[in-house]
């Protein structure tokens, strides 16, 4: 009897977004009861949040969640596991309540662990973000790192046991998806 | 024919109760913790977590609570046949002075980097004062059918665990990696 076997691993599927609030591509566990918009909390402020890539993708689009204010200029962008940035798109963010999608340069990436990072430039403008309690989001390797207004080409990253922050965003691999 | 599949599990920096690799992944409340005093200055408790391929355990981490006091000491064990802690892997961590509250406290196993291969494994973790707060998960009412203990003593060369002593899960794990 000839067997067919499925055209990708289903238990690396994730659907068309990779990121840290759905199984597929998550660190830490969905945790809905602390998840809203938060305005974020230092300017210049990065976060790296962990994401787990388990086959060979082409990231096309990246989306961050967004919460209300549309002041200050947003980063975003994907991190290897050693630091280095492979792609970014600076991006003024949007008023909304949804999700803000942004275009990136196609780059292919996985299987292997990697670091969306997020930076904003002030403090009124709110975001997507889980906010368990303290040291829930440094337990689940979330990293930070002041900086500058946009993403830096090498992370200098710290762990920050004290926040209770952490932006809710995603890598895009469908790039008609909108 | 069948053609295999290959398994391309990323290794995870970070590993605790809540990661993929934790037996508390996909427990809700889990991530909502809190500070708690360990509950016996003479106990070790033990936490199932799963190996999917083989990496390097460089540092044991946990959450120091509120207040610190005593000493951690935290060790890996493979699982028996029938999935209780059974042998220690490598060395047990160096005893550390718990140092810092509401912090990610880290320590290195006493004889060097530990590898781990694919397999389920468990985490022990003991404390030397009922003074010293941990964090534990918020979702810890299941823990009970979870964890395992020894009644009695630091991390034994082989386990003889058992079960009871509460439901407390204590935030604590290991990192594939030696900083951050």
């Amino acid at each position: 009897m000839a067997v067919t076997l499925p055209d990708r691993e289903l238990w690396s599927y994730s659907g068309v977004s990779i990121d840290n609030y759905l199984n597929g591509g998550a660190v830490n566990t969905l945790n809905t009861n602390s998840f809203g918009g938060g305005v974020w909390p230092a300017a210049n402020l990065i976060f790296y949040v962990p994401v787990v890539v388990k086959r060979r993708v082409i990231a096309a689009k990246m989306w961050f969640g967004g919460g209300s204010g549309t002041t200050g200029t947003t980063d975003i962008g994907i991190y290897n596991r050693a630091g280095s940035r492979l792609v970014n798109v600076s991006a003024t963010k949007e008023a909304t309540t949804g999700i803000v999608i942004r275009d990136i340069t196609d780059t292919t990436i996985g299987p292997d662990l990697y670091y969306i990072g997020m930076s904003h430039t002030e403090v009124t403008s709110q975001f997507g973000r889980q906010a368990s309690t303290a040291p829930a989001s440094a337990a689940l390797g979330v990293r930070e790192q002041a900086g500058s207004g946009s993403l830096p080409a090498t992370a200098t990253w710290t762990i920050n046991s004290t926040r209770n922050y952490c932006p809710v965003v995603g890598i895009l691999i469908d790039g008609a998806y909108a | 024919m069948i053609t295999s599949v290959a398994v391309r599990e990323p290794i995870l920096d970070l590993i605790g109760p809540s990661s993929p690799w934790g037996a508390a992944y996909g427990a809700n409340s889990g991530m909502n913790p809190g500070s708690t005093t360990f509950e016996n200055a003479t106990r070790t408790v033990y936490y199932p977590f799963f190996i999917p391929t083989t990496c390097v355990l460089k540092r044991f981490w946990w959450a120091n609570g509120a207040a610190v006091a005593g000493n951690v000491l935290m060790a890996v064990y493979s699982a028996t046949a029938v999935g209780r802690p059974g042998a220690r892997i490598g060395t047990n961590m160096t005893s550390t002075a718990q140092a810092g509250t509401n912090v990610l406290q880290f320590g290195a196993p006493s004889g060097g980097d530990i590898v781990l291969t694919p397999q389920p494994i468990w985490i022990a973790i003991a404390v030397s004062s009922t003074s010293a707060q941990l964090f534990v998960s918020g979702g810890a009412s299941t823990a009970t059918v979870y964890r395992m203990m020894e009644a009695t003593g630091t991390p034994p060369a082989t386990a003889t665990p058992v079960t009871g002593g509460g439901n407390n899960w204590y935030i604590c794990g290991f990192s594939t990696v030696s900083s951050p």
